[in-house]
C-alpha cells in the first residue's frame, strides 16, 4: 500500500536528512568530549560507543548528501501527496496540552482535551459525540488507575471531587 | 486562583456535607509519601508499608504513595527540593543509595537541603564467592586483593551504589590500592547473581536477603557480613571479627521538604513515630525481614552528615567523584 | 519425588475452583494490560502486591502467572490490528501482522498468534517442568564475553529487518543506538546526552520510544493522509479463520520460534525482544517467498509470537530453580515470594513444593484458558477496526499517554513521547523503517555494557572474545550470516558470467 503511494524523492529532503544526521553526530561528539573521566576507566570507557555511533552517523549522513547531490534519488523516498497539516497540528496540540496541562488541570481534563483534539484531527464532525466519549473515557481511565490500581494520576482542578 | 479555590471548596463542601466538622484532628491531614523509585523496589516497599501502617493506625486522614523513579532517587529528590518546599504534608523515602547517587550524578539537590525526619530500617551487606571458588575465607580474598587489586573482580549493583562503596571500603581496610579496584556494576535484577554463580566474576556484594536463598542452599559461600555484630538467624561472620574494620548498613529513612518550621517537622515526626512504634509496623518488619534501625531527630541528621563524608571520600578514591 | 508425580500433585492444587478463578482473573487482567501500551505485567504485579497480601500464596501466584502470560497474548492483538505494540516483545509482530490486518486478514493473524502463543507457552512449560536444571546450567555459562558475541550475532540478524533500502534501514538502526546512549552509563556512572535534565538520567525508556514511534507516529501519519484516514479497513476479507494454507505455513515457525524464545528467556540478560527478531530473520531466510515479507507474510507473525511466549516461560526457569530474576517482571515476582515469607532460590522447590508445582500446573491451565478466551474473541477483536478512526485513535493516544506518564510520573516523558512521535511521522513520510530503530535501542546498550564489562573483568585483555568457546562460536556464526549473502551473490555472478560466455560457442 505504502509502496504505491511513495516515489523516489525529487525534493531536497536528502540534504536535510544528511545534514541532520551529521548535526546529531556533532552533538554526540561534543557531549562525549566533555566527560570528566576517572583515569582508570579511560581504556574502555563510556566514550567509545558515542564516538563509534557518531562516526556511523556521519557516514550515513554523507551517503545521503552524496546520493542527493549526484541526483541519485534511490536512497530517499517520500510520500507523493502533500500532508494534510490540519491533522498533524490538531494531534500535536492535543499531545502538548497533555504535557503542559496534566499537572495543573489534572488528568481527566487534559486527557479529554487530547481525545477531542485527536478526533478533530481525524476530521470528525460529530463534536458532541466526541466530547462525551472524551469525558467518559478519561474519567473511567482516571478512576481505574487511582482507585483500582492505586496508581496516582494528577487530580488537578477536580481534586477532592473525584 | 480565587475562583478556582472557590469552586473546589464549594464542591468539596457539597460532597462532604456537614460530617466534616466531627472528624478528629490529625497531626497531618493528607499525607503524601514519595517513593523515589519504581513500584516493587526497596524504597517503594518501604513507602507502601508505611502507608499501610499509617492507614491501619488512623494516623492521618488520607495517605497516598507516589512513585517518582529515576537516577538513584535523585529525580525524586530534585522534585522534593524544587516543588514541595515548605509543604508539611509530604514525606520522601530515601537511603544510603541516594547519598552515593547524589555524588556520582552530581545532583544539584542534596540531602543537606531537606528536612531529616527519621531512619527507619536497614539491611546489612554480604560478601560472597561461588561455591567452587578457591577463596575459602575473607582472609583469602583480602590477601588476593592486596597482592593484585585488579585480579579480584567484584560483581554488584550500580556504580557508586552501596555495593560499590562497600567494595571500596573493604579494599581500603585490607590495605590494597583502592584506585585499582576492579568493580563491575551490573544493571539490577539477577545479572550480578548469574555472573557470580557462573564464575564470571571473583566475588559478589549485595544486601543479605537478596542472596539468602543461594547462601542457604550452598551455591554461594558467604565470606562476611557488614554488620557491627552477628545478626540473629544469619550464620555469617562479620567483617569486624575477621579483622576488616568496616561496617555498613544500607539504611532507609524518611525525609521532608526543605523550609519546614519546627512545628511542621514535629507533626511529621509524630506521625512517623506513632507508625514505627505500632505493632503493625513490627509485623511488617518481621514479614519483610527488615532490621529495625529507627533513629529520629538530630541523631539522624548527624548520621546523614557522617555517611556523606565517608561515601564522598571512598567514591573520590575509586574515581567516581571529583 | 519425580517431576511427573509432582506435576500431577500440582494439578490437584491448581484445579480447585478458587484457583481456577484466580487463573481466569489473571489471564483476563493480563490480556487487558497487554493491550495498553506502557502498562506492563511488572508494574501491574507490583501494584497488585499490597492488594494480594491477604490472599493465600498459591492463589496469588497462579493469578500472577496468568497475568504474565496474558500480557503477551494481549499485546499481540493491538500490534496486529493497530500497529501499536502493547509490549516490546510484540514489536516485530506488528511488521507483518498489521500488513495482514490491512488486507482483511487480521483474524488469521490473530489466530496464528494465539495458537502459536499457546503452543510455545505449552512447550515452554513442558521444558520448564522437565529440563529446567539443564537449561539453567547452560545459561550460567554466559558471561559478558558470551553476551557480547551473542549481541553481535543478533545485530547481523537484524539485517532482515532493514526494509527496502539498506541506507535508510541502517540510518534508523543508528538512531536507535544513539537513543540508547542517553542517560547514566551503567559501568562508570557518567551521564551521557542528558544535558542536565534529571528525567533523562535513567535514559529514555524503551516503552516511550516504542509507543512514540509506533502509536503516536502512526496516528500523526494517518491523520496527515486523507487517503489512509478515510479508507475504511474491512475487518474481514475472505475466510475469517486460518485457511489450510495458513496452517501449513504456520506450524514450522511456531516450533522454530519456540526453540529460539525459550533459551533466550532462560538467559539472565536475554529478554523477550531479541528472540522475536531472530525468529523473523530465520523465517525470512527459510521462506520460499521472502518477497512476501513486508507485505504480510503469516510466518512473520507465527514465529515471533511463539518466540515471545516461549521466552516468558523461559524466564521462569532461573527464577524458580535459582531464585534468579531475569526480567523486570521476574524481579517483582521475587518480591512477591518474599512477601509470603518464601525464600526464593534453590530451596523453593523443596521447601514449598506444592506452591511451585501448583504454579507450574497453573501455567498449563492458563495457556488453555488464554486460547479459549482469545480464539472466539478474534472475531470480536477485529471489530475494533470498525470503531470510527477519530474515536479509535483518540482512545489509543489517551491510553498511550497514561501508560507513558505512569512509568515515571514525568511530563518530560510525555514531551519525549510527542517528539518521538514526530520522528516516527517523519520517518514514515520518507519511508524509513521503524523497527531497526527500536532494535538498535534494545541491542545497543546491552552490547556496549557487555563488551566493556568483559574487558573490565579481563583487565583489558581482548582475547576473551575468542578464547571463550561459546563467544567464538557466536562470532563465527555472525561472520557467516554477514558474509553468506555476498559470497552467494558473487558465486551467482560468476556462474552467470560463465554461462553467458558458454552460450556463444
Amino acid at each position: 500500500m505504502r509502496e504505491t503511494s511513495q516515489r523516489p524523492a525529487t525534493s531536497k529532503a536528502g540534504y536535510f536528512v544528511g545534514l541532520g544526521l551529521i548535526a546529531l553526530a556533532a552533538v554526540i561528539v561534543y557531549d562525549a568530549a566533555n566527560m570528566q573521566l576517572p583515569p582508570n576507566y579511560a581504556a574502555y570507557g563510556p566514550q567509545i560507543f558515542p564516538y563509534l555511533s557518531s562516526a556511523a552517523l556521519v557516514a550515513a549522513g554523507l551517503f545521503f548528501l552524496w546520493q542527493t547531490a549526484a541526483g541519485r534519488p534511490s536512497a530517499m523516498r517520500e510520500d507523493t501527496d502533500r500532508p494534510e497539516w490540519k491533522g498533524v497540528i490538531a494531534i500535536s496540540a492535543g499531545l502538548l496540552a497533555q504535557v503542559f496541562l496534566i499537572e495543573p488541570l489534572g488528568f481527566v481534563i487534559s486527557a479529554a482535551l487530547l481525545f477531542f483534539c485527536v478526533a478533530w484531527g481525524f476530521n470528525s464532525r460529530r463534536h458532541g459525540r466526541d466530547a462525551i466519549v472524551a469525558i467518559l473515557l478519561s474519567l473511567a481511565t482516571y478512576l481505574v488507575f487511582t482507585k483500582l490500581l492505586n496508581l496516582q494520576l494528577p487530580p488537578g482542578l477536580l481534586k477532592g471531587v473525584i | 486562583m480565587n475562583r478556582r479555590n472557590l469552586i473546589t471548596t464549594t464542591l468539596a463542601l457539597a460532597l462532604l456535607g456537614s460530617g466534616a466538622a466531627f472528624e478528629p484532628a490529625f497531626a497531618v491531614d493528607d499525607l503524601r509519601i514519595i517513593a523515589p523509585a519504581a513500584p516493587g523496589g526497596g524504597w517503594d516497599q518501604t513507602a507502601r508499608a508505611l502507608e499501610e501502617v499509617i492507614n491501619a493506625g488512623g494516623l492521618a486522614k488520607t495517605v497516598t504513595v507516589e512513585n517518582v523513579p529515576g537516577a538513584g532517587g535523585t529525580v525524586g529528590l530534585a522534585q522534593l527540593v524544587d516543588k514541595e518546599k515548605g509543604n508539611g504534608n509530604v514525606l520522601m523515602v530515601n537511603g544510603l543509595v541516594m547519598v552515593g547517587a547524589i555524588i556520582t550524578n552530581k545532583s544539584p539537590a542534596t540531602l543537606e537541603q531537606v528536612t531529616p525526619i527519621a531512619r527507619l530500617t536497614g539491611e546489612y551487606e554480604v560478601i560472597v564467592v561461588p561455591a567452587d571458588s578457591e577463596l575459602k575465607t575473607l582472609a583469602d580474598l583480602t590477601a588476593k586483593l592486596k597482592a593484585d587489586p585488579g585480579s579480584v573482580s567484584w560483581g554488584g549493583g550500580s556504580a557508586g551504589g552501596t555495593d560499590h562503596i562497600l567494595a571500596g571500603l573493604i579494599a581500603k581496610a585490607a590495605g590494597a590500592d583502592v584506585t585499582k579496584l576492579n568493580y563491575v556494576p551490573f544493571s539490577g535484577g539477577g545479572e550480578a547473581l548469574a555472573a557470580i554463580l557462573g564464575g564470571h566474576v571473583t566475588a559478589g556484594i549485595s544486601g543479605y536477603s537478596e542472596w539468602a536463598g543461594q547462601i542457604q542452599s550452598g551455591e554461594l559461600r558467604a565470606l562476611g557480613i557488614s554488620a557491627p555484630a552477628r545478626v540473629e538467624g544469619i550464620d555469617v561472620p562479620t567483617l569486624q571479627e575477621q579483622g576488616i574494620g568496616v561496617e555498613l548498613a544500607n539504611w532507609r529513612a524518611v525525609v521532608a521538604p526543605p523550609g519546614l518550621d519546627d512545628a511542621a517537622k514535629a507533626d511529621l515526626l509524630k506521625v512517623v513515630d506513632a507508625a514505627v512504634k505500632s505493632d503493625a509496623w513490627k509485623a511488617k518488619l518481621a514479614e519483610k525481614k527488615w532490621t529495625d534501625l529507627y533513629m529520629a531527630g538530630d541523631e539522624f541528621t548527624q548520621l546523614v552528615a557522617a555517611e556523606n563524608a565517608r561515601v564522598t571520600e571512598i567514591l573520590k578514591t575509586v574515581g567516581l567523584a571529583q | 519425588m519425580d517431576a511427573l508425580d509432582s506435576l500431577l500433585a500440582g494439578f490437584v492444587t491448581a484445579l480447585t475452583l478458587t484457583n481456577l478463578m484466580w487463573s481466569l482473573v489473571g489471564v483476563t487482567l493480563g490480556t487487558l494490560i497487554g493491550i495498553l501500551p506502557g502498562i506492563g505485567p511488572a508494574l501491574t504485579i507490583a501494584l497488585l502486591l499490597p492488594v494480594t497480601a491477604k490472599l493465600d500464596a498459591t492463589g496469588a501466584f497462579i493469578m500472577f502467572a496468568g497475568l504474565y502470560y496474558g500480557a503477551m497474548y494481549g499485546s499481540s492483538t493491538t500490534s496486529i490490528l493497530l500497529n501499536t505494540p502493547g509490549e516490546t516483545g510484540s514489536i516485530i509482530t506488528a511488521l507483518e501482522g498489521n500488513k495482514m490486518a490491512r488486507r482483511g486478514r487480521g483474524a488469521a493473524a490473530l489466530a496464528t498468534a494465539a495458537i502459536g502463543s499457546f503452543i510455545a507457552g505449552t512447550i515452554g512449560t513442558v521444558l520448564l517442568t522437565f529440563l529446567a536444571p539443564v537449561f539453567v546450567k547452560l545459561a550460567l555459562r554466559f558471561g559478558p564475553a558470551e553476551y557480547f558475541a551473542l549481541m553481535v550475532f543478533a545485530f547481523t540478524a537484524a539485517s532482515a529487518l532493514l526494509g527496502s533500502s539498506m541506507a535508510r534501514g541502517v540510518a534508523s538502526l543508528i538512531l536507535g543506538l544513539v537513543i540508547g546512549l542517553v542517560g547514566i552509563d551503567v559501568l562508570t556512572g557518567q551521564t551521557r546526552l542528558s544535558f542536565g535534565v534529571p528525567a533523562l538520567l535513567d535514559g529514555i525508556d524503551i516503552v516511550v520510544v516504542a509507543v512514540g514511534l509506533f502509536a503516536v507516529g502512526e496516528a500523526l501519519h494517518i491523520a496527515s493522509r486523507p487517503d489512509l484516514r478515510d479508507t475504511e479497513i474491512s475487518a474481514v476479507k475472505g475466510s475469517l479463520w486460518m485457511t489450510r494454507e495458513d496452517w501449513r505455513r504456520s506450524w514450522k515457525p511456531w516450533l522454530r520460534g519456540t526453540g529460539l524464545g525459550f533459551p533466550f528467556g532462560v538467559l539472565p540478560a536475554g529478554g523477550t525482544e531479541i528472540p522475536t527478531f531472530l525468529s523473523y530473520f530465520l523465517e525470512k531466510k527459510l521462506s520460499k517467498r521472502p518477497e512476501e515479507f513486508g507485505q504480510g507474510a503469516i510466518e512473520g507473525v507465527a514465529g515471533p509470537e511463539a518466540a515471545n511466549n516461549a521466552a516468558v516461560a523461559g524466564v521462569l526457569v532461573p527464577l524458580l530453580t535459582l531464585g534468579l530474576p531475569t526480567s523486570a517482571t521476574a524481579a517483582i515476582l521475587l518480591v512477591a515470594f518474599q512477601q509470603y515469607g518464601l525464600q526464593p532460590g534453590p530451596l523453593l522447590f523443596t521447601g514449598s513444593s506444592s506452591l511451585v508445582w501448583g504454579l507450574i500446573a497453573s501455567l498449563y491451565i492458563g495457556n488453555v484458558m488464554l486460547l479459549v478466551l482469545n480464539l472466539p474473541l478474534v472475531g470480536l477483536w477485529v471489530r475494533l477496526l470498525a470503531i470510527p478512526g477519530p474515536l479509535l485513535y483518540g482512545g489509543i493516544l489517551v491510553f498511550s499517554t497514561v501508560g507513558v506518564y505512569s512509568l515515571n510520573r514525568s511530563t518530560v516523558d510525555l514531551l519525549l513521547l510527542y517528539l518521538l512521535g514526530l520522528l516516527g511521522f517523519v520517518m514514515r513520510r520518507y519511508d524509513f523503517p521503524i523497527a531497526p530503530c527500536v532494535i538498535g535501542l534494545i541491542l545497543g546498550p546491552m552490547m556496549e555494557q557487555q563488551f566493556r564489562r568483559a574487558l573490565q573483568i579481563s583487565q583489558g585483555d581482548w582475547s576473551v572474545f575468542i578464547t571463550h568457546p561459546l563467544s567464538l562460536a557466536f562470532l563465527v556464526l555472525a561472520v557467516l550470516v554477514f558474509l553468506t549473502p555476498f559470497v552467494l551473490r558473487m558465486l551467482e555472478r560468476r556462474l552467470a558470467a560463465r554461462a553467458a560466455s558458454d552460450v556463444p560457442r
